[in-house]
């Protein structure tokens, strides 16, 4: 059985939209908000989680947005990911160049509940913000990881969908990346 | 202030079922000067913690259960400092140690005057008047874990990007995060 965990950069206020200013959103960019320590450590969580996964489960423009950005790219990170069973949920065509790469093409829900009975360990969602909303809203998350960057935006589109219910969450586990990254893990189910 | 993991400070109904106490913000400091309200929150506030001081039965039925040591403690220490609620229409209020100031400019005198800290009890308005006028030093959140989806997010009214810097983050009872930044 595969665990669903969603791995994000959130600002301090729970902005997602743009961190690296590269789609115009006139807050975009605050990912830039850390220094050189913390962006080291930052790397070596995102690598150490890389190593853990057994798969990785991202929305059309995630995986593309990857895809184009790490395909070129050496090193034992980008190989990693490139080697990475990745699963992109799309109703639409998607280049799958990137190596290793599914398209599940049917109803999110069924198809997510199907990959993870088949998978098993961890199953990692980066950005996919729409996707994020669906497997909350579903309760298909087992874990969410949340690196909060501080800076806060006051606008922008959020991670956290509208729920219909309050959705209550477990603290799993609270510290830093680095000196200046706030790392919150939590237990969705 | 209390927030809840998806960054919202009231829900979509205007409740805050998740809060425990209203005192445990006070916790996170050590000594208080002053404490400063926006005008909306306050005559829920003043009612309540003089409930809590001089009438522990209405107190017990507001909140469907006895206060804890740590509400009389606060209701004691608010009871003995100054509070300056920042309003433009309220006319009156009842919390003896509390005055009413029209413009977010008379709060620079508190900054001014140094000393301890001044605690900064809500609500949003008064949170996003300090923010965007630079008069916020330091912003402790407890992050309580649930996510509500939808009612009054918490920087919803931040009018310019701000940059904090993370000073520490600790866990606090029963899944509670306490996340400080300071300016």
């Amino acid at each position: 059985m595969g665990r669903v965990v969603i791995s994000e950069n959130v600002s301090l206020d729970g902005v997602v939209q743009d961190p690296t200013g590269e789609e115009g959103f006139r807050h975009g960019g605050w990912f830039s908000q850390f220094g050189e320590r913390d962006r080291e450590a930052w790397v070596k969580v995102e690598f150490d989680e890389a190593l853990r996964a057994e798969a990785m489960l991202l929305g059309r423009r995630s995986y593309e947005y990857f895809a184009a950005r790490f395909r070129s790219r050496t090193g034992e990170w980008a190989d990693r990911l490139a080697s990475m069973p990745k699963y992109i949920v799309s109703s639409s065509r998607v280049d799958t160049d990137w190596g290793n790469s599914t398209v599940l093409e049917g109803d999110v829900v069924s198809e997510v509940a199907k990959l993870k009975q088949e998978l098993d360990g961890e199953i990692v969602v980066y950005a996919s913000r729409a996707l994020v909303h669906t497997l909350m809203e579903h309760d298909l998350a087992d874990e969410l990881r949340l690196i909060v960057f501080p800076v806060v935006l006051g606008i922008g589109d959020r991670l956290f969908g509208e729920t219909t219910d309050k959705k209550p969450v477990r603290l799993l586990d609270s510290g830093t990346v680095g000196d200046g990254l706030a790392y919150l893990t939590y237990g969705l189910l | 202030m209390q927030v809840t993991l998806d960054g919202y400070i009231v829900d979509a109904t205007g409740a805050a079922d998740w809060v425990d106490s209203w005192a445990d913000g006070l916790e996170l400091l050590p000594q208080v000067d002053t404490f400063v309200l926006g005008g909306g929150m306050f005559p829920d506030y003043e009612r309540f913690w003089a409930a809590i001081l001089d009438d522990p039965d209405a107190a017990a039925e507001w909140l469907g259960r006895e206060p804890y040591p740590r509400e009389l403690t606060y209701a004691r220490v608010a009871a003995e400092t100054p509070h300056l609620v920042l309003s433009t229409t309220l006319r009156h209020v009842t919390w003896p140690t509390a005055r009413i100031v029209r413009h977010v400019d008379d709060l620079h005198v508190v900054k001014r005057q140094g000393g301890n800290a001044a605690y900064v009890v809500g609500g949003p308005g008064l949170l996003h008047s300090l923010v965007n006028f630079g008069l916020l030093d330091e912003l402790r959140l407890i992050v309580h874990p649930v996510a509500v989806g939808a009612g009054t997010p918490l920087f919803g009214g931040v009018a310019e990007r701000q940059a904090p810097e993370l000073l520490r983050t600790e866990p606090a009872r029963a899944g509670l995060v306490d996340l400080t930044h300071r300016r």
